[in-house]
């Protein structure tokens, strides 16, 4: 018996699933039962997604993958960059882009050689920085912010998990 | 067998069933939120993956996130533990779906168990004796009220798909019916997103006995004796024993029959544990069939030398049950639960980082937890921090053995229930099965009334 509950797929499920894509923060879609087979994409990144960590309740300990008011951590490999050794004038102007997803990484897009960034490309508000696969399952990870790419810490195919820092951006100036 | 299992779940649940695969030689994936990072079950299993925010909706109870780092860690099945997904038929039929072995009933025996009123029919038809109720879900208070009337107060009001004593509203008259409604509903649409409700006769000066069951994929079922869970505070357990100190031996013999019989009627496989009601003349009711591991398993694991956690864990895989009921149990169990919660102050929860923690020790003590110094008890989950079990050849011993426990348990930077479990623990009614299911509230009142 196929999720949707028939042998076959019906155009309502098919409709229905195209909903759930329309919905949600994924760009692919494959779905397989009963030796049918139905692969979904949606050309736009899904502009609201907002994969930065949120702020955490007051007191429970940020971890290494950190929220923006956390980003003492970060200082270091931003100070390794060669810029801004003034630490506190770093800690604002750099973005972590982490993972909101447990998957393996992909820093190309499919089928292309074409990273979706790199190192010192600016990139603006939304656009996205990887996909992230899980059981056939694409999620885009996209920025927060508008700015330059000062890092890629994870290799193409890495298995990353919630938290995990993608990219490090250096904002924009407002 | 399986090479590799992800535990699906946190807490001193997900300790326990880490220890059992490396026993049996299974490989152990943890899964974790930030407030959890810093848990015994992250340190103990061998790989341990990030799953999502601190909500259990955006992480432990997310099918996806479960199954995304089941997937990339190459793990063959998922332990579902207590709570969470452990009797989600959905989260089991899309683990059959995608191939995952999922260590819990299969969907179709969720869904029925998990409705209160088609568990209840399966227990009619193997003959099982009942709470007398509302045959159908109620849609109105005007409904409920009919009913009522019917059965006798007091009644019950209960959400079809509820559990763990949420959405259960007592009515003693006709006039207060209205308002139970509502708020029974209200809590069963937020806690279980259903509002169907229906009515049960709300029966007095009762014990909680329930009987641990263990079947195989291959008919085979045994029973491992019983479990008293009489010490509850709102319908949720504080103190448990193995075996009930107070059902006749009689009683306890069709109890034993008739919790075998209906989880063979329904084909189950895996460790089940058959809830009953039971009345100062020995006369039983079946409540309910839980379908997974329970919190209070330990005690029973104590007088009887067995590791229900791994038959579990076999008995999914396919193979043959390898354990039988044992000619009597051995001995005497209690199970105390830690909560962190402060029972002065209206059992809010506590919270707050762990600065020492000494926990009791010696003959016929073991611990069941996931804290240690340093760890930050957060309000995220479920407050219960640790069970402490003893066990002795006398219940007369197991509780004084106890008592000394709780003085030798010392949690320092949060708030506990343990000196108040110690007070129960030396009450006229827990030691001479005085005690009922609504003891514990009852005592709590007079106590507060009283200073």
């Amino acid at each position: 018996m196929s999720l949707l509950g028939g042998k076959y797929m019906k155009i309502e499920d098919i409709e229905k699933l195209i909903r759930l894509l329309d919905q949600s923060s994924l760009t692919r879609l494959t779905y397989e039962a009963d030796g049918e087979k139905l692969k979904l994409s949606k050309k736009k990144e899904y502009p609201a997604q907002t994969v930065q960590a949120p702020a955490f309740a007051a007191g429970v300990p940020a971890v290494a993958a950190a929220a923006p008011q956390a980003a003492g951590t970060a200082v270091p490999a931003a100070g390794e960059a060669g810029e801004a050794p003034a630490a506190s004038v770093a800690d604002d102007s750099v973005v972590e882009v982490t993972s909101a997803f447990v998957g393996t990484v992909s820093l190309h897009e499919e089928g292309s050689d074409k990273p979706f960034v790199t190192v010192g490309a600016k990139v603006k508000k939304g656009q996205c920085v990887c996909q992230i696969e899980a059981m056939k399952m694409y999620n885009s990870v996209t920025s927060p912010v508008s700015g330059e790419v000062i890092s890629v810490d994870v290799e193409n195919g890495a298995i990353v998990e919630f938290g995990t820092v993608i990219v490090r951006i250096r904002k924009d100036e407002a | 067998m399986s090479q590799k299992i992800l535990i699906a779940n946190r807490g001193e649940i997900a300790v326990r069933a880490i220890r059992a695969c490396r026993e049996m030689g299974i490989g152990t994936v943890a899964v974790y939120t930030r407030a959890d990072k810093d848990s015994l079950h992250v340190k103990y299993a061998d790989e341990a993956v990030c799953i999502g925010e601190n909500k259990a909706a955006d992480s432990y109870l997310d099918f996806y996130r479960v199954l995304s780092a089941a997937s990339v860690t190459h793990a063959d099945a998922v332990y579902p533990g207590t709570g969470f997904l452990s009797e989600n038929a959905l989260f089991s039929k899309v683990c059959a779906e995608v191939g995952m072995r999922f260590i819990g009933a299969p969907a179709e025996t969720l869904h029925m168990l998990g409705d209160k009123i088609l568990a209840k029919q399966a227990a009619v038809q193997s003959g099982l004796p009942v709470v007398p109720a509302s045959e159908n879900a109620l849609a109105d208070a005007d409904a409920c009220l009919k009913e009522a009337e019917r059965i006798g107060y007091p009644v019950l009001l209960k959400a079809v798909g509820g559990g763990g004593g949420k959405g259960i509203r007592r009515v003693s008259a006709p006039e207060e019916m209205k308002a139970a409604f509502t708020a029974c509903v209200n809590e069963a649409r937020a806690a279980f997103g259903s509002d169907q409700v229906f009515i049960e006769k709300c029966l007095e000066n009762v014990r909680h006995v329930e009987v641990q069951i263990l079947a195989d994929g291959f008919g085979n079922a045994v029973h491992l004796f019983d479990r008293d869970c009489t010490m509850q505070r709102m319908h949720q357990k504080m103190i448990e024993e193995a075996v009930s100190p107070f059902v006749p031996p009689e009683t306890k013999r069709r109890i034993y029959e008739d919790a075998v019989r209906v989880v063979r009627d329904i084909h189950y496989v895996g460790a089940a544990t058959v809830e009953f009601l039971v009345d100062r003349e020995g006369r039983y009711y079946f409540m309910e069939v839980n379908p997974r591991i329970q919190v209070e398993h330990p005690v029973t694991e104590m007088v009887t030398g067995l590791d229900i956690v791994k038959e579990q864990i076999r008995v999914a895989m396919g193979e043959k049950l390898s354990v039988r009921t044992p000619d009597a149990p051995s001995g005497h169990a209690i199970e105390v639960r830690i909560n962190a919660e402060d029972p002065e102050r209206g059992f809010m929860s506590s919270i707050g980082t762990v600065t020492g923690c000494t926990f009791p020790a010696g003959t016929g003590i073991r611990i069941e937890t996931f804290i240690h110094e340093g760890l930050r008890i957060t309000p995220y989950y479920d407050s219960m921090i640790a069970k402490v079990i003893a066990w002795a050849d006398t219940r007369e011993l197991a509780i004084r053995r106890m008592r000394f426990a709780l003085d030798e348990l010392d949690i320092g930077g949060i708030t506990t229930n343990a000196k108040l479990q110690k007070e129960l623990l030396g009450t006229e009614a827990f030691a001479s099965g005085g005690s009922h299911t609504t003891f514990v509230e009852e005592y709590l009142r007079e106590r507060t009334g009283g200073g």
